[in-house]
């Protein structure tokens, strides 16, 4: 069970999996090269499901797991999927804990509304993404598996607990509230 | 009603309803306006979605990852092949003056009272005066509000009083304090490592002087908040 | 028990606060608190009085003292910690000094200078006059629409400075710092660990140095600038938006100057490992 989109290539595998196997002899210099390569889609996937506070903390502690884990990484999926589906488990672990503090803090907590949105390039996806992160935790949780990541909606009830009925009905809401923030 | 209707143009888009609804609904849009031009919507938002890029972080996050990875104790002794390390702090790599002498890095630290000037081969930090300094390899000088001379002594001092106030602290707050001295330490080694292939680049000794007196600031810092804590 | 609103007063707070007074000061009174925990948000009004409302729980008090000089609260706890979500008002002009621990800071108006010190919480300051020195631990810092001395620190925070004249000097270790909208003639902007990003109008005499070892610089000026730009880094890469002539090249590593224009201001750029960008605004 995976997203759909960022496979490697083949041509990266073998360069990996060297690396991996070098990680898990405590090399860290191997296991920085494989978070270089990762981090980005980790840290995208951490930022859009919990939101840009926590998303630092929650992408080191998918890397020291995986550190703690690559014993065993067997290799049977790429590292990239092994490492997103833990990614995925840590943070639908947080989600819970995290779920309610996002609720207290967007009751008009303006500093930490400013804050959690600071602008970056590229200059296209600033009003979409910042729009996703105001969806209600529910919906975005959906909407980030299902459109961005690519899950089906029977995979998303499985991580999220909830029914594919629910699923299909939080994508629906989440569309409905992002067409009014595409650009142009 | 139009509600009902829009309620499954998400399912349609992603073409998730049965044969016979799927027809129920394109017949639907044949003849609704609004539901069509929400269904472009939908789909502009479905696209858009996928189309998203993924960025890293702004801020470097291994440094946190790799000082928790230390801890562990699980790292090559090879991770940190450089630098003293001092007695309790695990996995930090610091720089000491001495270091700096014998990789011949040309460093001028600027304090009231003593300026220091280190040159390429010496064994020890020489005391220079600003004129003689002007006369000097053109470094740029880094003002520092310590007596540089004592540069280890002050660092080992602040650590100390930090390590006396870390139970008076919150734990979140030692952590900070922490990766942010981890990620200066870094960045001296850093500097430290680029020095040493050009000694007398004025820009990487000014950036080493500056990154030394941004430690001390910080463990001045956090030797006062310990201090404060009760 | 009745408590009395005052017009134009700030919302008050579903619990009933504990504290609810209200004092008159003359011209030049200072507003000081010292405080461990909570929020302190601070508006100016056109009255020459303080209104000083908190919200705290029986076990914990404000001390208030009034000064020709300052209005002083502090906050005490007969069990434990002090935490205390202040919402005061406070003459237009009044200075404003905050010291707290776990205490997050959000003063908005027409304020005179203000000192603010704080080790877990943000800080957010909208409008000083004269002198600032912002400074969380781990918090992010924030600053608008200000002049003056203007300085903001944050160890493990971002740092936004916007729309900021007089002299701006920004310093962060693990985070980033964000300057927009700036007319300052003088800015210095450093970070360790953090892209710097600055976006304003170039003072023909001013000087602008922007810096940090392992982010991205990026500058955003006028077309019409003139100023010197020199450029150093030791192992990032350069992308400028102008035409440039390079005046002086250092060997060995990547740092050199141009020109732009008639050169009158100065701009550093420096990023030992990361991007350095000088782009039009």
């Amino acid at each position: 069970m995976i997203g759909l989109r960022n496979r490697p290539r083949a041509a990266d595998a073998a360069s990996e999996a060297a690396d991996c196997a070098l990680a898990a002899s405590g090399d860290t210099r191997a296991f920085e090269r494989l978070y270089r390569k990762h981090v980005a889609r980790i840290h995208s996937l951490a930022r859009r499901m919990i939101g840009g506070d926590m998303a630092d903390e929650v992408t080191q502690d998918v890397f020291v797991r995986a550190w703690e884990k690559l014993g065993t990484f067997r290799g049977t999926a790429t590292f990239g999927t092994w490492l997103y589906r833990l990614a995925i488990n840590l943070i639908l672990g947080r989600r819970a804990v995290l779920g309610r503090e996002r609720e207290r803090l967007s009751e008009g907590d303006g500093i930490l509304d400013r804050m959690s949105y600071p602008e970056r390039s590229p200059e296209l996806g600033i009003d979409f993404e910042a729009a996703v992160g105001r969806l209600p935790n529910g919906a975005r949780h959906v909407f980030v598996l299902h459109d961005v990541e690519g899950f089906k909606h029977h995979e998303i009830a499985e991580l999220l607990g909830v029914t594919a009925g629910t699923s299909k009905a939080q994508l629906h809401r989440a569309r409905m509230f992002l067409r009014r923030h595409l650009e142009r | 009603m139009g509600d009902t209707w829009e309620q499954l143009l998400s399912e349609y888009l992603d073409g998730e309803l049965s044969a016979v609804d799927r027809c129920e609904v394109e017949a639907h849009l044949a003849d609704c306006t609004e539901c069509r031009v929400t269904l472009e919507e939908l789909r502009a938002v479905a696209r858009r979605a996928a189309a998203l890029e993924n960025q890293a972080p702004e801020r470097d996050l291994w440094i946190g990852i790799v000082q928790q990875i230390a801890a562990t104790g699980s790292a090559e002794p090879g991770i940190v092949d450089i630098g003293e390390r001092r007695a309790g702090r695990r996995g930090r790599i610091t720089v000491s003056l001495p270091q700096l002498v014998a990789a011949g890095i040309v460093l001028v630290m600027l304090s009231a009272g003593s300026t220091l000037l280190l040159q390429p081969g010496g064994s020890e930090p020489v005391m220079q005066s600003e004129a003689a300094l002007s006369q000097a390899a053109a470094v740029q000088a880094v003002r520092v509000g310590f007596d540089v001379t004592e540069y280890d002594a002050v660092i080992a001092d602040l650590e100390l009083a930090l390590d006396q106030g870390r139970d008076r602290l919150d734990p979140n707050t030692v952590r900070v304090l922490e990766q942010s001295l981890a990620t200066i330490d870094r960045a001296m080694l850093d500097a430290y490592e680029a020095l040493e292939q050009d000694p007398t680049n004025s820009y990487l000794s000014a950036h080493l002087a500056a990154t030394m007196k941004r430690k001390v600031e910080l463990l001045q810092r956090a030797a006062t908040i310990a201090r404060a804590a009760s | 028990m009745l408590t009395t609103i005052l017009a134009g007063a700030i919302a008050t707070a579903a619990v009933m606060p504990q504290t609810d007074t209200v004092i008159a000061v003359g011209p030049g009174t200072r507003l000081d608190i010292d405080t461990f925990g909570g929020e302190v948000v601070v508006q100016t009004w056109s009255r020459n009085e303080m209104r000083i409302v908190a919200n705290h729980s029986r076990r914990t008090s404000v001390g208030i003292s009034q000064s020709s000089a300052a209005v002083r609260l502090r906050g005490r706890s007969s069990h434990g910690v002090a935490t205390i979500d202040f919402e005061i008002s406070v003459p237009s002009g009044t200075d404003v000094d905050v010291r707290g621990t776990y205490v997050s800071v959000d003063l908005d108006g027409e304020l005179g200078e203000v000192r603010v010190e704080t080790v877990q919480g943000d800080i957010v300051v909208s409008g000083a006059t004269g002198f600032a020195h912002l400074y969380s631990v781990q918090g992010d810092v924030e600053l608008r629409d200000a002049d003056g001395d203007l300085n903001v620190y944050s160890t493990n925070g971002s740092l936004v400075v916007t729309a900021a004249s007089g002299s701006v000097r920004a310093e962060a270790t693990n985070g980033g710092i964000t300057l927009s909208d700036m007319r300052s003639s003088e800015v210095e902007a450093t970070t360790v660990n953090g892209t710097v990003r600055f976006d304003g109008t170039i003072d023909p005499g001013g000087r602008y140095r922007l810096g940090t070892h392992s982010g991205s610089v990026i500058a955003a000026v006028p077309a019409d600038i003139d100023a010197t730009v020199s450029v150093s880094t030791f192992a990032g890469d350069f992308e400028a938006a102008f035409p440039i002539t390079l005046t002086e090249t250092r060997s060995q590593g990547r740092r050199f100057s141009f020109t732009v224009g008639d050169g009158g201001a100065r701009i550093e750029l420096e990023s030992f490992s990361g991007s350095i960008r000088l782009r039009r605004r």
